[in-house]
């Protein structure tokens, strides 16, 4: 008997000592536990094109130059950089006694091979090699003066190269590890070290406590918290109880109705950032009826009551969006009126012949009935904001037909076949170049079905301005003449639902909006 | 067995085995309201309230959605066009399968051979994930969930169909008619088809739940496009993005699911007892 | 069963992945999705560097070359790169089968468990010798397995993550917590899969309770009750293992609903993502693997039930 009781203590005591173990300390003062929601296919930064990789990257690198809040650019591991008058050369001047995570010093040669690596077709860039536009050749003039040189003058290139996916790394570690194997192993300048990254699971970085020349965005010199680690909440509807339980201490892209609840809690904060690029929009196809019809098209932007939507399916956290890129990006101008108005919607569609009939419940003409068909993505909410567009043009009299197809290649191929009136897609950046493929004739993602030669030689003109204030009224003109088209119907800016714990300071968000500056956070002591 | 005294009649009926000739009155009641009710609030359904996401109350007992609809006139609507998805779906399957089957177990020798060895190569396969690849190559909306669903169950139909018909064929009747000069084609049609028949019916009931099930599946994944009209697989899905703040919206459809399996076995079993 | 018989058998099985894999080889290619399509998502790239893309992957040549080149590759256990991120297959079906595998043989498992168990308990609800108080629990269980096997995955899924919530609330990131975000998926699809098993065995037990050899052993006394239906088990085990491999079937069908909705990244959600980007080589691989997976469990069902149940050996033969 005593034998058994003295093992059953010891067992006890065993298992106080292993629940003991497992249960991990939430978050020391060094510490920190990030949400990110989808799992990147490829974590490398030259490669992949998600903007989850970002958010942790951003730290383990330094970027040739970093953009500020007011969409200037700042030195960062380019001291000082001049361009050509006819925007086709760039010259570098690099900072001195800049070190990589592994010792091996940064200099001209570094980026030589990083831009290339962008730049060469084994690498299969994603997305970097596009960002980087018509850059031909990268010379190295001297240790630390560097070329690039473009085929044709190229205005997005600082903002390309302000972007972790242009980041430099350490090209000892590239040549180690190769192209399939370096998004495990990797090495930059930044703030904070790569430490490990386990597929599907969790990303791991430490400080780097050398780390001495921050760009003047940077607050802090060095970074404050030791640890951070990285774990994939995926399913949005895991994303607030793991923060309510202290799994995580900062969560991204919550839903809307969870993020209303953290506004309101004391322990917690939420931290809601606009992202700038393109808001949530449908486009307008101009080749296919009733949209071939100005009149109707302008009828459909007036109708729709967008606060409404806002107000119930993202609990009025964002704001109206009234042009084709979102009120955060450089070179916004208000061009389509954030009220509608159902009145002139209905006058409009009367004085072009789509009259309401005791016979259906639609507007007719000649016998058609107005019908429009709408196609939305499965995410952000677009089933929701189609669902209730759908309600609002009904009342009008428009038949709607909603479809939903279920992932970025569907929609691609509903766009190709183009039987729709209305479709629904957005681009985040910080650029407003990025708007260019969805306006010109040939453009990649011209929805609209648009060949209009003002917007043609609009963007063209923007694309290759050096000077600020010239690109700033093209782009003007640009938002204004498709409204005037009534191309887009925008309905509401992206305003990313951040949310953490109280005690986590300092979390502030670069001008692209996804990307966090980690160095600047740091943990309040109990 | 004892000598108890008879028993009061409620524990009776909780303690006997039901009898399978009972009609299953709980059963076609649930079905009948599915069923009307879909056809009655068919337009009623997209009629958009003032408040989203209330808990069920007098006005709405199942509560809101996120737009602020009624909950369970959606449901309603819902599930006429689940069960007729499922319902067209198990159509192909058994039309396509018994087909398939029928002939394979009639005609005996290489064909048989063929067919069956083709029949097991389908079936490998799992049902869901055929109607995928399915899905894969057709595009994703209404009509190919239903083709995918019917393609998944041919399968086990065509199996069924050809173990019926093959005995069937070897029976004495069957032989004399081939003797009197019947075409293989008039065998089948007037001999063997009609002896299979009560087998293959019953067994259609049976496969009417897993496609329902399935075709729920599918919307649930996403795979449906049109988020309009409702359906319970993707009324279901929609309930995920607010499911801590307004669980009724799971409730809703996963209950009328569950309970909709269940009265179509029960029908299933009382129409195959003889 | 004899070695010849399994040898056919094995032979039988790769024949029909092979066809299977052929088949599904075409079928995706019928469809329009643009798998590079993801590269324009940045809308930064023209459609000449898609192009480029695009014929460097070889997508552009003949299906039948296509085929053939696949086909090539296979000796050398290269089944193709994924067209979305270009990681070999079978790297990226290897990751995900980490988080796959553990949940369909612990779900496998703990169906064979819960069916056994609670279709011996259901079956005495029949039994002539059960107390009244007994045989309306039983008839309860009984019930309980009727609806757990008309319950979608989903909605049970539902149920178990909303129960959970406050369990994975008060545990910190760590061993404990990892463990019960593994056991929710395995006791939705375990619990599902257990109670269609478990009205397998409900029938077979009340048909073998009504078998004299039954009868007399409760007469003379046989104490306790699951010793001697345990016996009687094993008489119907055959069957239950014989189904437990076409539970197989639906465990795969189901992992791919339970890593949807529980947000796990394993084989099951890896298909749904691959079919929904047009993502063909993983597609086929996935698929040839589940066919693959599938005949194993049945073979080993087969196995087992011939083992437990020397009836089925001569039928073997």
């Amino acid at each position: 008997m005593r034998a058994i009781g003295a093992r059953l203590l010891s067992a006890g005591f065993l298992l106080c000592g292993l629940l003991s173990a497992c249960a991990v300390a939430p978050s020391s003062a060094s510490e920190l536990h990030y949400g990110l929601t989808l799992v990147p296919t490829g974590l490398d930064p030259h490669v992949n094109a998600s903007s989850e990789l970002g958010i942790p990257l951003r730290s383990v690198y330094d970027t040739l130059v970093y953009r500020d809040m007011q969409g200037g650019f700042v030195p960062g591991l380019a001291r000082a950089w001049t361009v050509s008058t006819d925007g086709l050369t760039y010259t570098f001047s690099l900072r001195a006694g800049v070190e990589f995570h592994d010792g091996t010093p940064f200099n001209a040669e570094a980026v030589r091979t990083n831009l290339e690596r962008i730049l060469s077709p084994d690498t299969k860039s994603q997305k970097a090699r596009f960002m980087l536009g018509p850059l031909t050749t990268v010379d190295v003039l001297d240790a630390l003066t560097v070329r690039l040189t473009l085929s044709e003058s190229f205005a997005p290139l600082l903002d390309s190269l302000s972007q972790p996916y242009c980041a430099i790394a350490s090209p000892a570690a590239l040549a180690q590890w190769g192209n399939a194997d370096y998004q495990f192993h990797q090495v930059g300048t930044g703030p904070y070290r790569f430490v490990e990254y386990v597929s599907g699971d969790h990303l791991t970085l430490e400080r780097n406590p050398d780390y001495a020349w921050g760009p003047s965005i940077y607050r802090n010199r060095k970074a404050a918290i030791e640890r951070i680690v990285f774990r994939f909440y995926a399913d949005a509807a895991t994303r607030a109880p793991a923060l309510l339980s202290g799994a995580a201490d900062v969560m991204g892209e919550l839903p809307p109705q969870d993020a209303l609840r953290f506004k309101e809690d004391p322990s917690f904060q939420l931290i809601p950032v606009p992202i700038p690029g393109q808001p949530l929009a449908l486009y307008l196809n101009t080749a296919t009826p009733p949209t071939d019809e100005l009149a109707v098209r302008q009828a459909l932007l007036l109708s729709a009551d967008r606060q409404a939507i806002i107000e119930t399916v993202f609990g009025g956290l964002s704001p109206v969006a009234t042009s084709a890129i979102s009120s955060s990006t450089w070179g916004f101008v208000e061009a389509v009126p954030a009220l509608g108005d159902t009145a002139a919607a209905e006058a409009l569609l009367d004085e072009a012949g789509w009259v309401r009939t005791p016979a259906s419940d639609w507007r007719t003409k000649n016998g058609t009935p107005l019908t429009v068909e709408v196609v939305v993505p499965p995410w952000g909410f677009n089933p929701q904001v189609g669902q209730m567009l759908e309600l609002q043009w009904e009342a009008l009299g428009i038949q709607v037909n909603l479809t939903q197809v279920a992932s970025f290649a569907a929609l691609r191929e509903a766009q190709d076949a183009g039987k729709y009136n209305l479709l629904s897609i957005n681009l985040s950046g910080a650029d407003p170049d990025l708007l260019r493929p969805f306006f010109v004739r040939d453009g990649s993602y011209n929805l609209s079905r648009v060949a209009d030669p003002e917007l043609d030689s609009l963007f063209a003109a923007a694309s290759r301005a050096t000077d600020t204030a010239e690109r700033l009224h093209l782009m003007a003109e640009a938002q204004q003449r498709i409204a005037a088209m009534a191309l887009v119907l925008p309905v509401r800016d992206y305003v990313n639902l951040n949310a953490a714990r109280a005690d986590v300071e300092g979390l502030s968000y670069d001008a692209q909006g996804w990307f966090p500056n980690l160095i600047d956070a740091s943990l309040k002591q109990p | 067995m004892t000598s108890r005294a008879s028993p009061p009649r409620l524990a009776a009926l909780l303690t006997q085995p039901p009898t399978e000739r009972r009609v299953p009155w709980i059963a076609l009641a649930w079905l009948t309201v599915i069923l009307v009710g879909g056809l009655v609030s068919a337009g009623a359904a997209v009629n958009l309230a003032s408040h989203s996401l209330t808990p069920p109350s007098l006005a709405h007992p199942l509560g809101t959605d996120l737009l602020g609809r009624d909950v369970g006139l959606r449901l309603l609507a819902g599930g006429l066009r689940t069960l007729r998805m499922a319902a067209a779906a198990t159509v192909i399957a058994a039309v396509l399968g018994s087909l398939w089957g029928l002939v394979a177990g009639h005609a005996g020798g290489w064909l048989e051979w063929i067919l069956v060895h083709a029949n097991d190569v389908l079936l490998s396969v799992p049902g869901l994930v055929l109607a995928l690849v399915v899905i894969a190559a057709l595009g994703q909306h209404e009509m190919t969930i239903i083709l995918a669903v019917g393609l998944g169950g041919v399968g086990s139909f065509a199996r069924l169909a050809r173990s019926a018909a093959s005995q069937t064929s070897h029976r004495s009747f069957v032989l004399a008619a081939r003797a009197l000069g019947a075409s293989e084609v008039r065998l089948l049609q007037r001999h063997v088809f009609p002896n299979t028949l009560e087998a293959l019916t019953a067994y259609a009931l049976l496969h009417f739940g897993w496609a329902l099930v399935n075709s729920a599946s599918l919307t649930f994944l996403g795979l449906g496009g049109a988020p309009s009209i409702p359906d319970w697989g993707q009324m279901l899905n929609e309930s995920r993005l607010v499911f801590l703040h307004a669980p009724w919206l799971a409730a809703a459809p996963g209950t009328a699911l569950a309970l909709t399996v269940l009265a179509v076995q029960r029908l299933g079993e009382w129409i195959s007892k003889p | 069963m004899s070695v010849r018989t399994l040898l056919r058998r094995i032979l039988g099985s790769l024949v029909t992945i092979w066809l299977v894999t052929t088949l599904v080889f075409f079928a995706v290619r019928l469809s329009h999705l643009d798998p590079l399509a993801a590269l324009l998502s940045q809308g930064l790239a023209s459609p000449e560097q898609v192009a480029e893309m695009r014929a460097a992957l070889g997508l552009d040549r003949p299906l039948l070359d296509q085929y053939f080149f696949f086909l090539s590759g296979l000796p050398r256990g290269d089944l193709g790169r994924s067209l979305f991120d270009g990681q070999p297959v079978i790297r990226s079906i290897g990751e995900s089968l980490r988080f796959t595998a553990p949940l369909a043989l612990s779900a496998w498992l703990l169906a064979i468990a819960l069916g056994l168990t609670l279709g011996a308990f259901a079956s005495r609800a029949t039994a002539w010798e059960t107390r009244r108080p007994a045989r309306l629990t039983a008839r309860l269980t009984s019930a309980a397995l009727v609806l757990g096997t008309a319950t979608p995955v989903a909605w049970s899924g539902l149920l178990i993550l909303w129960a959970a919530v406050p369990l994975l609330g008060k545990l910190p990131p760590g061993p404990a917590r990892e463990f019960v975000q593994l056991a929710l998926p395995t006791l939705t699809l375990g619990i599902a899969s257990g109670c269609s098993l478990g009205r397998v065995a409900e029938a077979g037990l009340a048909r073998a309770r009504r078998e004299p050899f039954f009868i007399a052993a409760r007469a003379r006394g046989v104490w306790p009750q699951w010793r001697l239906e345990w016996s009687a088990l094993r008489t119907t085990l055959a069957p239950v293992i014989s189904l437990a491999g076409v539970e197989a079937a639906f465990l795969l069908g189901g992992t791919m609903v339970t890593e949807t909705l529980f947000a796990r990244p394993g084989v099951g959600r890896l298909l749904v993502e691959s079919i929904l980007r047009g993502d063909f080589p993983l597609v086929q691989a996935i698929v040839a693997l589940a066919a693959a997976g599938y005949a194993l469990f049945n073979l080993l069902a087969d196995i087992l039930a011939s083992y437990l149940d020397p009836r089925l050996r001569e039928e073997a033969e």
